[in-house]
This record gives C-alpha cells, sequence and structure tokens, in this order.
C-alpha cells in the first residue's frame, strides 16, 4: 500500500531488509524473547510503583496526572479509529461507497460531513479515520470536511448536548448547524485549491499517492501492517499533545480565563482559547461547557462547542502527521473566525 | 539506534498506555483520570487494542521482508537526529509518566488557585433538599445549594455529612473544605468547596489534608460556612473525585 513512500527510503534501508536472515525459529526466538522480557519488566515496574509514595512536587504531579489522563480518555478512542479505518479500507467495497455517496462536489462533502452520525467517534479517532479514507482516494477536501464536521455530528456528542442543555438558547442547534457549516465552508474553500495535495505533508502525499487503486487481498497481515503504520503515526503525535496540554494547564490558570466572563466578544475568544488549551474529548465537552454557563453568554459556549471539537492542542499535534504547518496554519484561523462569527451572531439573535 | 526508534517508537508508547491503562485498571485506580462510567469501555476497547499491537509486533517480527515495505517512514535525511532526539525524549518521558509515577490526585495546591464551581456541572442533577436526606449530600451539591443563594438561615436543622480536603487561603485567613469534581477526564476535574469554621479544624491539619466533617451551616460574617458537630482525620478516600 505504501510501496511510493517506502521507494524513497528503500534504498536506504536495503542493507538490513535484504540481508538474507531466513525466517528460522532462531533468529524469531530471540526478537520474541526481548519484546516479552521487556514487557514483563515493564509490567513489574508499573505494579509494584503504583501504590508508592510519590515525591514529587505538587505542580509536576499535577501535570503529570493531566498529560496521563489526556492519553488514557484518548487511547481507546484512538483505537476504535484505527479499527474503523482499517475496516473502511480493507472490507468497505468500492461499489457501495459510490452507490452512497455522491460523485461531486457539495452534495458529496455534505454527505461527508453526515457520516459522523453512523461513526460515533470523537476527534481523536477521527484523524486516522480521515487519512483511511484518503488513502481510499477521497480527496484532501472531503476528507477535511468529515475530520471537522464528524465530531460535532456524531450521536454520542449530540446526545451530551442535549443533555446538558436541552433546547435552551439555541446551543445543541447551534452547535450542530456551526459545525456542519464551517466543515463544509473549510472543505469548500480546500476544493479551491489548485493543488491540494500541497497542503498535506509530504511522506503522507506520498503514502496517498501510492495507495493502490484496486485493492489488495485483505488479510491478517495486511491488517496488523496497517494498525502498525497508523498506531506508528498517530501515538508520537497523541503523547507530545497531551504533555503540552499538561504543561499548558499547570503553566497557566483556568481562571485567567474563566475569570473574563460574560463580555460578548472577549468571553466567546476567552471560551475559544481555553478550548484550545484543553483539549477535552467532543463526546463530553457539553457538560464541561454547562459549568461554564452561569458566567458566559450563549455565544461563547457555542463557540467553545464548535471550535473544541475541531481544533485543539492534541488535534493539531495530530493532525500534523498529515499535513503541512501552514495548512494548520491556514485551517486554525479559517476555523476560529468561523466560529466566532457563530458565536457573535447566537449571542445577537439569543 | 535511530533506525530502531524511528521503526519501534510509536508500537512502544502504544505498548506504554496500554500497560499503563491495564495495571491502573487491575489495581482500581483508573477512575484516578477517567470517570468511572468509561471505566468498561476503556479496558474493553484497550484489550481489543492490545491484541492488535500484539499481531503488529508479530507480523513485523516475522515478516520483517514483505512488511518493511510498508514501513511509515515520514522523516526526511535532514530531520533525523531532531527525530530520532524527539522519539527517544518522548519515549523516556511516557514510560516515567505513566508506567513509574505513582499514580496521583490533582493537587490541593492546585485548588488554592482554582476558582471554586457553584453550579453542579456535568450530568448530575440539582440537588434539592426538599424530600432528601441532606446527609448524603456531596460538596458538589452543598456548593451548589450555597451558590443558589441559600443562606445560613435557610439551612438551619439540615445535617452535613462530607468528605473533602483542607482548603487554607493565607490572605482572608478564610478555611475551606473541597473536593474535585470529574466528567469525564481529570482535565475536567473542577473543585467544589464550602467554607468552614477554621477554629474547628483537627490540629496539624494542613492544606491537603483529607477530613470527614458532619455538622450543620451557620453564619460567620456575612458567610455561610460549615459549623462542625464532628470532624477527623482521614485518608484519601478510593474515590477521591466525586463521578
Amino acid at each position: 500500500m505504501r510501496e511510493g513512500r517506502s521507494g524513497q527510503v528503500r534504498d536506504r534501508r536495503s542493507p538490513v531488509s535484504t540481508t538474507p536472515t531466513g525466517p528460522g525459529r532462531k533468529s524469531l526466538a530471540r526478537p520474541l524473547l526481548m519484546v516479552a522480557a521487556v514487557v514483563a519488566v515493564a509490567a513489574a515496574v508499573r505494579l509494584l510503583t503504583l501504590g508508592a509514595y510519590s515525591p514529587l512536587p505538587s505542580a509536576l504531579s499535577d501535570g503529570i496526572t493531566l498529560a496521563a489522563s489526556v492519553v488514557i480518555e484518548s487511547l481507546p478512542f484512538v483505537f476504535l479509529g484505527v479499527v474503523i479505518s482499517i475496516a473502511v479500507q480493507l472490507w468497505v467495497p468500492t461499489k457501495i461507497m459510490y452507490a452512497v455517496i455522491p460523485r461531486r462536489g457539495i452534495a458529496r462533502r455534505a454527505v461527508l460531513s453526515l457520516l459522523g452520525v453512523i461513526l460515533p467517534v470523537c476527534e481523536c479517532g477521527n484523524v486516522p479515520l480521515a487519512r483511511g479514507l484518503m488513502l481510499r482516494g477521497f480527496s484532501v477536501a472531503d476528507s477535511v470536511t468529515f475530520l471537522l464536521a464528524a465530531p460535532i455530528v456524531n450521536p454520542v456528542t449530540l446526545v451530551t448536548t442535549y443533555q446538558a442543555f436541552g433546547w435552551d438558547d439555541g446551543i445543541l442547534v447551534s452547535r450542530l448547524v456551526g459545525g456542519f457549516v464551517i466543515a463544509n465552508l473549510v472543505g469548500w474553500l480546500v476544493s479551491l485549491h489548485p493543488e491540494p495535495e500541497r497542503l498535506l505533508a509530504p511522506a503522507w502525499a506520498a503514502a496517498c499517492a501510492a495507495a493502490p487503486s484496486s485493492r489488495e487481498r485483505a488479510t491478517l497481515a495486511r491488517a496488523a501492517g496497517m494498525f502498525r503504520d497508523e498506531v506508528s503515526a498517530m501515538f508520537p503525535a497523541l503523547f507530545l499533545g497531551a504533555a503540552i496540554a499538561g504543561i499548558i494547564q499547570v503553566a497557566i490558570s483556568r481562571e485567567t480565563l474563566t475569570g473574563i466572563g460574560g463580555h460578548p466578544v472577549i468571553g466567546i475568544l476567552a471560551l475559544m482559547v481555553l478550548a484550545f488549551v484543553i483539549a477535552i474529548c467532543s463526546n463530553v465537552d457539553a457538560f464541561f461547557a454547562l459549568s461554564l454557563a452561569s458566567s458566559f453568554s450563549p455565544g461563547a459556549l457555542v463557540a467553545f462547542l464548535v471550535f473544541g471539537p475541531m481544533i485543539d492542542v492534541k488535534m493539531l499535534a495530530m493532525l500534523s502527521t498529515t499535513f503541512r504547518v501552514r495548512a494548520l496554519a491556514g485551517l486554525t484561523v479559517l476555523v476560529a473566525l468561523s466560529a466566532l462569527t457563530i458565536g457573535l451572531a447566537v449571542n445577537l439573535l439569543v | 539506534m535511530s533506525d530502531f526508534l524511528s521503526r519501534w517508537t510509536g508500537l512502544i508508547l502504544c505498548g506504554i498506555g496500554i500497560l499503563s491503562t491495564l495495571a491502573l485498571a487491575a489495581h482500581g485506580d483508573l477512575t484516578l483520570y477517567i470517570h468511572p462510567r468509561y471505566v468498561v469501555f476503556t479496558v474493553l476497547v484497550t484489550l481489543v487494542g492490545a491484541v492488535l499491537l500484539a499481531l503488529a509486533v508479530w507480523f513485523s517480527v516475522t515478516r520483517r521482508d514483505q512488511l518493511d515495505h510498508d514501513h511509515d517512514h515520514d522523516h526526511a535525511p535532514g530531520q533525523r537526529p531532531v527525530a530520532t532526539v524527539t522519539s527517544a525524549v518522548l519515549v523516556g518521558a511516557a514510560a516515567l509518566a505513566l508506567l513509574v509515577t505513582p499514580p496521583a490526585v490533582l493537587s490541593a495546591e492546585r485548588a488554592l488557585t482554582s476558582t471554586a464551581a457553584t453550579s453542579g456541572g456535568g450530568d448530575v442533577a440539582a440537588p434539592v433538599l426538599v424530600g432528601s436526606d441532606p446527609t448524603r449530600f456531596s460538596l458538589r451539591d452543598w456548593a451548589t445549594i450555597l451558590g443558589a443563594g441559600s443562606s445560613a438561615s435557610d439551612l438551619v436543622g439540615q445535617q452535613a455529612d462530607v468528605t473533602g480536603f483542607v482548603l487554607l487561603d493565607a490572605a482572608t485567613g478564610r478555611a475551606r473544605v473541597g473536593r474535585y469534581a470529574v466528567t469525564c477526564c481529570t482535565v475536567d476535574a473542577q473543585l467544589f468547596a464550602v467554607g468552614i469554621e477554621r477554629s474547628s479544624l483537627p490540629a496539624g491539619a494542613e492544606i491537603g489534608t483529607w477530613v470527614h466533617v458532619t455538622g450543620t451551616f451557620t453564619d460567620d460574617d456575612g458567610t455561610t460556612v460549615l459549623s462542625p458537630d464532628t470532624i477527623e482525620e482521614v485518608p484519601e478516600p478510593d474515590d477521591p473525585y466525586l463521578s
């Protein structure tokens, strides 16, 4: 699947990979034993230190707790996203995709942005899924539209937003419509780009270009290889994003942002910065927003609920595996301006 | 080394995450990081992830030749030293944070610089005084009731029975009992706190000391505070976060 990309590196690697070791039992036993030994030692260390006393200063301890919490919370969703992504690539027949999804432009992106309704994966899981769509031949614009819309239109998010706010202040409706509109707006703008591949990180663009148009046979080994590729790309980014989120939360008191309160414009900006910093899961961020409802305007809450699922520190780290930095900067500005506009509109209308 | 890291970093980090999650779950400490309602889901999906990771490692080792061309090589040659250092630091930091550092509750020092929340928040029903047993109210419920404007005279005869950690405000000299509530994961933890008569605190109680208090509410210079009938120092509870 990724021959093209590896084609670039094969020369460098060839002395290693073509060494005729032959997969005999002896040569396999050593690396597998080593893996088992490392896992056993790590498990022993973890179990021994679980109940230990922690001498760390409170700020460091809090930072570690917060970063670990982001990782542990995201872990199952990333797995879910990777598994669905593999399933989409290996087992969803092209015929069905063509039958269900319109061929062109705006209608196609509109349908894709609603795909989140049947794929209840929040933002971390959406990244591998959007990458899977690109490998299946979906355009950059299509994938971006899906990526931005899915965490908001997914059923779990809608249910929790309803539980938190009901129909009050049109927050639920504004969130749903706002997410849909921003995703399709950004998708439309990306579709106008003359060379959308240039938005992608070079290595990822090469991988997409090399993806076979007719699919290879689905084997367990191939699925395992795809799992490895996706995990290799996602986990360093996830851990980096979690570490940054933990550090920022210890360095900047959340209250500097929440203390700004009800100003109709600055309040919106404050909650958007908060959403960016705390990198909370879209499935449950409504509950968190509810706790801010007493001191912020409905528009600020909507901006928080629309912006956060699309862009935050953790998401940017994960998206950097796929997009160029400049593309991500543009994406962030675009989504931020749109979310701000929607927040202002809600404040004017409600 | 750089070849090894670029090949294995993601898988090692994945393994660290899985191992940490499952060990915490086995030890009953997963709720220090996520809300109890996600524990079963997290453990099940992590187990699936563990199986997939084992398969990925197995095929990587046994079919190295076949899969090598699949390998993810995202680094341009010029960036390799940077990427290698980043990978090594990430793996080291992740191992220290997730495998070596004992799990900890967010500190009371952090709580001191936080503004305590005054409305229930999350998916928890607002407390109703009429017809309920107030001794079952948590610090969140009391903070919500007080935040809604109830004063000591509204709460005459209401018996509170709460557990939380002590917060001492150096500037005002006031004391509070606080506890964090988590709606999803620890990142969204919010502090709920109720004032308490400082003179009633057990000797030697300092910031972060956990106490179990029973008592009633009284007016202290315009602020409604808890006036303990009994107050005792207790060890940190198994469920330090309200959920």
